[in-house]
């Protein structure tokens, strides 16, 4: 594969000096951040891993002192899930067949998305019974038995690098490899629980091993504990409606990340300076409410129909300190440290309580929630805004929440796919 | 049981907007030799010239040739004599004998022997009367029977417009493989060369009479040791690309491309004939869209096709790069073929252009030949070029034109050049 990092630097960008201290551009060079993209240049190992971390091996969770079976370690070497059907019979994953706890998202073993797994509602794409061969993620051709599509030519890719989810007509998500990077470490996992909706989006750090674990393990702990908020949950958010709602959710919000931490910390790494890192974006909507946290610069975006977009959450990065400390964000940009973040999930992870932001969605939009793969590309909440509107028109009647979050991957590849790009897209009728 | 592999030699990183991708694709065929064509359904078409200008040492020994010929063919092969002028004769079996075609035995040969010895030379030249025939024979054939051809002039195609020849030559593309050889320095090597290439055959000069005799002997040699009567390659391109061009590059240069079938929306079959143990290499050019730096595409998957099975198939990929050390590499094989498809329109051009009259075009030319015959070792073509130009620098590609050349010369350079030489390891 050309995309081998080590194969030379494709997108660096002229005129940008590789790893070293200072950046040409004199600004302050971080202290505590991580590279988030291995290709981007000031990426040097000493700045993955954190002198002030915790211990790696007696790895914490300081927000989730109490451990309850439904956050226990997903990446256990006994295949065993999220524990919250420790009863029920294993299921084969229809990927590599390995025997799964029932009920799991994601199989223990590859990774893949457990098929089926979502009890309610149906999924309207029904990825039920797996093909033997999937077809091509890129046109939606066939895929021949040489690994290639019949169509366009594109070679195939696994699961892990291309997978969908359509919890209902109006909310899904696309996650795809992209183009450059050999591995996906982006992850997602949304559901509609109650009739409330609920999204993670989760970013490997690719300058660390197994990101691509933690991110898929991180998505699936952490949906699994917003579910406990969903009508006829463990910890259903009830009425009164109003701030009551929006707190109880916010402790959710706070327990998501840090079980979705505990399951980044439980990937078994062969040596412990490997820290697989990601970061988090998660929202749910409850009928008009909108809860967003994260964690890092993946990003949530309020783009109604008509009128302003807005972006719901502030990114932990490097580059948001800088413009927060007035630097002109064409300075920002350009410089080495630019896609470096402040704050992520994992072993070496400063500080893990979720920033919140919370919205009253009273006309219909689009809620975006999406990794920098995407929003690289196009970063304003209004140039975001359009692009939605414009591909929602192309692609026509009768196309799903899914099939527009797809044409946005689509186009994202088409303006490089640079990185892992993850786009979930959910409808809100106002 | 005949079984084929395919390889593919190419450079496959493209740089960033290169769009078009180049690849020799080497099918090779093992298991089809003598052994398992003694099994498959044969048959053969003997064609003569019997105009005018055959009259003399060439029409005897064209006689005797054809004799020698109904030895080697073995028995049960079905078999069909014709005589050619300006119309075609079915000289055996009998124009009154019930089957158009019959299976060799003994008795059927002495039988043919006596009926070529009645042909006599006269009229003029219409060969596409005689491949009309021969094709109309080949059809009471059982199907499936490995159908050849050999096609023997003296002369020029002039009692019909070349058009003619040409528009019979599309009708009967891919119902027999024909052979053709020309005898002395009367005919023309573009139309031998032209009925060759288009039924999947060889070409070659006889210089004289008494060699029609060895050259029989060998083009039916080889035609019993197809053991694969027809297979067909195909190549598949992806969605909103182009396929410039198909040519077989290997054991000689032959453009396959107007040959082109549809086989599905983005499949073009392309007829190859019979085969042999033997490896044939083809130019593949495909046009793409360009993708971005890091995009991995497959460009075309060419494959060997017989009855409907694959029997082998070979991937031909675009990855682009923005290492200019990975794009700006030319594989050796392409490079090699690319340029002796350059020397064949050299040398052709040249002679064209010396034929013509026109000496500065055919000493540029015929230059550039010499180059580039240097280039890519084909030291054969450096030999038949040294009987048509005086070398002053082989590098540099000077030469004079030589006076008072063999006319047979000339024609033996053009005839094969054509033929290609494999890339040196």
């Amino acid at each position: 594969m050309v995309s081998e990092p080590t194969t030379g630097d494709a997108q660096r960008p002229a005129g940008q000096v590789p790893a070293e201290g200072l950046p040409e551009s004199g600004l302050p060079v971080p202290e505590h951040v991580k590279i988030t993209d291995p290709d981007e240049p000031g990426a040097p190992a000493e700045t993955r891993t954190s002198p002030e971390a915790g211990p790696v091996d007696e790895p914490e969770s300081p927000a989730a002192p109490a451990v309850e079976p439904a956050s226990e370690a997903t990446r256990a070497v006994e295949p065993e899930s999220t524990g919250e059907s420790e009863s029920e019979p294993d299921v084969a994953c229809p990927s590599c067949g390995a025997q799964v706890a029932a009920g799991s998202k994601f199989c223990e073993v590859c990774g893949s998305p457990m098929t089926g797994a979502a009890p309610e509602p149906e999924p309207v794409v029904a990825a039920a019974a797996a093909p033997p061969a999937r077809p091509c993620a890129r046109c939606g051709g066939r895929v021949a038995a040489d690994g290639y599509c019949e169509e366009c030519g594109a070679p195939a890719m696994s699961e892990r690098d291309h997978f969908e989810v359509s919890p209902s007509a109006t909310v899904g998500g696309v996650c795809d490899r992209g183009i450059t990077h050999a591995r996906n470490e982006d992850a997602m996992a949304l559901d509609i629980v109650g009739g409330v909706t609920m999204i993670v989006v989760c970013d490997g750090v690719s300058t660390a091993p197994l990101s691509d674990q933690a991110s898929l393990a991180a998505c699936a702990a952490a949906l699994a504990t917003l579910a406990e908020g969903a009508p006829g949950g463990p910890r259903e958010v009830t009425e009164p409606p109003g701030g009551a709602r929006t707190s109880a959710w916010g402790v959710l919000h706070d327990d998501a990340a840090a079980r979705a931490n505990e399951a980044v910390l439980a990937v078994p790494v062969e040596q412990p300076s490997d820290a697989p890192s990601c970061t988090y974006v998660a929202a749910v909507v409850h009928d008009q409410r909108v809860v967003v946290a994260s964690v890092g610069d993946s990003r949530a975006y309020w783009l109604p129909d008509e009128g302003r977009g807005v972006r719901l959450t502030i990114d932990d990065s490097w580059a948001q300190e800088m413009l927060e400390l007035g630097v002109p964000a064409s300075r920002v940009e350009s410089s080495p440290h630019a896609h470096a973040i402040t704050r992520w999930l994992g072993p070496d992870a400063p500080e893990l309580k979720p920033r919140t932001d919370t919205l009253m969605a009273t006309t219909p939009g689009w809620l975006l929630l999406c990794s920098d793969g995407l929003w690289n590309y196009c970063a304003e909440a209004d140039d975001l805004g359009e692009l939605v509107r414009s591909t929602v028109a192309a692609a026509g009647e009768g196309a799903i929440a899914t099939d527009v979050a797809g044409a946005l991957v689509s186009w994202a590849n088409d303006q490089g796919g640079r990185d892992n790009i993850t786009a979930v897209l959910a409808r809100l009728p106002g | 049981m005949a079984s084929f592999t395919a390889e593919v030699f190419q450079n496959e990183f493209l740089a960033e907007g290169a769009t078009d991708v180049h690849a020799i694709v080497r099918v090779t065929a093992s298991g089809a030799g003598a052994a398992s064509a003694g099994s498959l359904e044969a048959a053969e078409v003997i064609m003569i010239d019997t105009s005018g200008s055959m009259a003399g040492a060439s029409f005897a020994a064209a006689q005797e040739a054809a004799k020698v010929a109904l030895d080697v063919i073995v028995d049960g092969t079905w078999f069909a004599i014709v005589g050619g002028s300006h119309v075609a004769n079915r000289v055996f079996p009998y124009p009154n004998a019930p089957s158009a075609m019959v299976r060799m035995e003994p008795a059927a040969r002495a039988e043919a022997k006596r009926a070529i010895g009645m042909m006599r030379a006269g009229g003029g030249t219409a060969m596409s009367t005689w491949l009309q025939l021969a094709g109309q024979l080949f059809t009471t054939v059982p199907h499936g029977a490995r159908r050849h051809a050999i096609l023997l002039t003296d002369g020029k195609n002039e009692s019909e417009p070349k058009s003619q020849l040409t528009a019979t030559l599309e009708r009967l593309q891919g119902q027999f493989r024909c052979d053709a050889r020309g005898v002395g320095s009367r005919y023309v090597v573009a139309e031998v060369r032209e009925i060759a290439s288009a039924l999947m055959g060889s070409d070659e000069l006889i210089r004289d009479p008494s060699q029609i005799a060895a050259s029989f002997r060998q083009m039916l040699g080889e035609s019993m040791a197809r053991g694969v009567a027809e297979a067909q390659l195909r190549v598949w391109a992806p969605q909103g690309s182009q396929l410039l061009f198909v040519k077989q590059v290997s054991p000689k240069l032959d453009d396959l491309t107007p040959r082109k079938t549809v086989v599905n929306p983005l499949t073009s079959g392309f007829p190859t004939g019979s085969w042999g143990d033997e490896s044939r290499e083809y130019h593949v050019a495909v046009r793409v869209g360009s993708k971005p730096v890091g995009a991995e595409q497959l460009a075309a998957r060419v494959q060997i096709v017989t009855g409907d099975q694959v029997q082998a198939s070979g991937l031909v990929k675009a990855m682009w790069s923005s290492d200019s050390n990975l794009t700006a590499r030319i594989n050796p094989e392409v490079a090699h073929y690319t340029g002796q498809a350059e020397l064949a329109e050299a040398i052709q051009d040249g002679l064209a252009a010396k034929a013509a009259g026109d000496e500065a075009t055919a000493t540029v030319k015929l230059g550039r030949a010499v180059q580039l015959a240097k280039e890519t070792g084909n030291d054969e073509a450096t030999s038949r070029l040294r009987r048509v130009v005086e070398i002053e620098n082989e590098e540099q590609g000077t030469v004079r034109l030589k006076r008072n050349t063999d006319k047979l010369d000339e024609m033996a350079l053009d005839t094969a050049s054509t033929k290609t030489t494999r890339v040196r390891k």
